[in-house]
């Protein structure tokens, strides 16, 4: 028989008894071990991070998370600063609204799915579908990512989501681009990016550190120069992903190549009765 | 709503009755609105060591999110070590007749040396009826005649036994058939079949498992995964969309559906191109998750010609659709496969354990973690191969070009 540790209802309380989370200040510890069910359920664990907050705590801090999914998602308080001890699981952040989360290891898929701002730092892998929708905010990987890795992100307004890779990035990067900035370094070696690159793009940048063939551009993507508008956006984001761990990156601005839209309708023509 | 209960039996044209419950403006009982997917896990002791039963459930419940209590299994190889040459035919039967039937089919066809009922618990949270679970260890005799065909050879021969069975026998399927490995599912979730067949009381070189978030087929005891037929072993999360095609290709080969599922054919296809037509694994892993006509004309040109002629001449081997597999079998060596299709539609993470000794293959990074805390994962390439196999090692990480190793 399984042990049964879930919320009772919608009444965000969880009924096991047990105390796993301890608030000293406005200081947050959840320690996942205390739980009697092994591992925790992602919609208890919900609802004690949920419980922290309305406590008005500034800082919680995970320990043990074990592939729990959609952690902190929707939390919306901007001075809020998540660190997370384990592997979080999918939808880490989804639809995330202010708050900082930091991954003191790898994390699964679909990482700051329609993120709309604050930050996710990945001190390790973020696996496929990585910041998937956002619409503002940053994430930085410090490591590898996958396949479909910023589908669809957008900008609007002052809304304008970034990401660094520090690593490499698989097929599809930035497919149906929208808006925002995406920056691979290719640290650590291999093909910094894909096949299928910007796929289908109208908006937004990709910036890749190293070379990129022109067969691995998807329809619709162009590599253009890079402006110094671009240059200073390059070094800005350099500067965030060196202050958030602590790694040189090489600086050389004919190191990068910027891949742009070739069009704002790529699929021009292929839909449009008017123009068959 | 009417009562469900007093109405005329709906029938179809040819005065079947229709099964097809119809709900209006009230939710079906039993369903929420939930996103999952199939989840597997996977790990092999690379040194040929053995592998607790309790390890594989934990690795595959913590991916309890992926499935929503219709189906579960897990293979085990390298199970039997005092029995490894023997044929182990693991069944299902409804009742003593499906046994009795069975057991009639099998005398004269096989010699079989030993028989016994795998151990179930009798009490579980799944819902009864339970099948009747035995196991036959079997040598196949030297005079082998199947519908007029002699001197078949020992696996083709056991393949249509296996095949008439669970086609014709009532009552009785045969869910596992191999050397040295057997197959424990059920329609249930994953920490229910594990704790129904106390999984804790095996150990064996490798194991595969599988919960099953069934999308498109009928949730049933027999169709969980892992599908199998002789020694290998089949884990699927996905759909096969080329199904059709697929099917008319095994079927055009002797092989017969009867899993009323897709994956079913990814086994046979397995079974098609590895065991009976030669292909290197690789070889195999590359027919059914081709690079497209584009990459291919990169590649170098022998490798070129060997790519267009595997896509020409396994044209209908190709899985089309999202899927992520997880393949075992245990002759010649115990070996694991895992493969994502082309476009990486579905999830797979390989790890390895700090002391390099046991490889390990799973939708969720998590279930590597659970069991493995320091282990190096690495995520294996769209339609790219990862290979492991007892006493081998790792040979291929599912990283690297398409045909490295192959010689052409």
């Amino acid at each position: 028989m399984k042990d049964v540790c879930k919320p009772k209802g919608h009444a965000h309380e969880c009924d096991c008894g047990k105390e796993c989370l301890k608030v000293e200040g406005d200081r947050a510890v959840i320690d996942l071990s205390l739980s009697p069910a092994q591992p925790m359920h992602y919609t208890t664990l919900n609802c004690v991070m949920r419980k922290a907050m309305r406590r008005g705590c500034s800082s919680i801090e995970l320990k043990g998370v074990m592939g729990q999914r959609y952690l902190a998602s929707t939390a919306s308080a901007p001075d809020l600063y998540i660190a997370v001890h384990g592997t979080p699981g999918n939808d880490l952040g989804a639809f995330l609204n202010g708050p900082t989360i930091e991954v003191f290891g790898n994390a699964q898929d679909m990482t700051g799915n329609t993120m709309n701002s604050g930050r996710i730092i990945v001190h390790g892998n973020a696996w496929d579908v990585t910041g998937l929708a956002a619409r503002g905010g940053q994430i930085l990987v410090k490591g590898d990512t996958g396949y479909r890795v910023g589908i669809h992100m957008k900008e609007f307004g002052g809304s304008r989501p970034t990401m660094v890779i520090g690593g490499t990035a698989k097929d599809y990067l930035g497919e149906y681009m929208a808006g925002g900035t995406i920056l691979v370094l290719g640290l650590g070696g291999g093909a910094p990016v894909g096949r299928s690159l910007g796929a289908g793009m109208h908006g937004g940048r990709i910036f890749v550190r190293g070379t990129v063939g022109l067969e691995q551009l998807g329809p619709g993507a162009a590599i253009v120069p890079l402006s110094p508008d671009d240059e200073k956006e390059v070094r800005g984001l350099l500067g965030e992903f060196e202050n958030a761990f602590g790694a040189e990156v090489p600086g050389e601005m004919s190191e990068y190549v910027k891949v742009a839209p070739s069009s704002s309708r790529p699929f021009s023509g292929y839909y449009d009765k008017t123009n068959v | 709503m009417n009562d469900r209960k007093d109405r005329e039996v709906r029938t179809d044209r040819l005065g079947m009755p229709v099964q097809a419950e119809n709900y209006t403006a009230s939710r079906p009982p039993g369903w929420q609105g939930q996103l999952g997917g199939c989840g597997i896990a996977s790990c092999i002791s690379l040194k040929g060591g053995r592998i607790d039963g309790d390890r594989i459930a934990r690795m595959l419940t913590i991916m309890e999110e992926r499935e929503n209590g219709l189906g579960a299994g897990y293979a085990c190889y390298g199970l039997f070590p005092e029995r490894r040459d023997q044929y182990c035919l693991q069944f299902f039967f409804d009742d003593e007749e499906g046994k009795q039937a069975v057991e009639d089919f099998l005398d004269g066809r096989l010699d079989i040396l030993h028989d016994e009922k795998v151990f179930l618990r009798e009490r579980s949270t799944i819902s009864p009826p339970y099948p009747l679970v035995w196991r036959y260890f079997a040598n196949v005799p030297h005079a082998r005649e199947w519908r007029g065909t002699r001197d078949l050879g020992e696996e083709d021969y056991l393949v249509e036994l296996v095949q008439h069975i669970n086609e014709r026998v009532p009552k009785a399927f045969c869910v596992s058939s191999g050397k040295d490995m057997a197959v424990f599912k059920g329609n249930g979730y994953s920490y229910e079949i594990a704790d129904l067949y106390d999984l804790g009381r095996y150990s064996g070189t490798m194991w595969l498992s599988h919960s099953r978030f069934p999308t498109n087929s009928p949730a049933w005891w027999a169709g969980a995964h892992p599908l199998s037929l002789l020694d290998w072993g089949v884990c699927h999360n996905g759909e096969i969309t080329s199904y059709g095609v697929n099917r008319k290709l095994v079927e055009m080969n002797g092989y017969k559906c009867t899993v009323l599922t897709d994956t079913e054919v990814v086994t046979y296809l397995w079974d098609l191109l590895v065991r009976r037509n030669g292909l290197p694994t690789e070889v195999a892993a590359f027919v059914m998750a081709p690079s497209t006509f584009q990459e291919i004309s990169l590649l170098p040109p022998a490798e070129r010609r060997l790519a267009e002629w595997l896509r020409i001449t396994y044209k209908e081997a190709f899985l089309n659709g999202p899927f992520s597999i997880i393949v075992g079998r245990s002759q010649p060596d115990i070996s694991l496969i895992a493969l994502a299709d082309r476009k990486k539609l579905r999830p797979m993470i390989a790890g390895l354990s700090p002391n390099e000794e046991v490889a390990y293959c799973a939708s969720e990074e998590s279930a590597i973690r659970i069991v493995e805390p320091d282990a190096r994962t690495w995520a294996p390439g769209a339609g790219n191969p990862f290979i492991a196999v007892a006493g081998k090692g790792i040979v291929r990480r599912g990283t690297e070009p398409s045909f490295q190793g192959v010689s052409l």
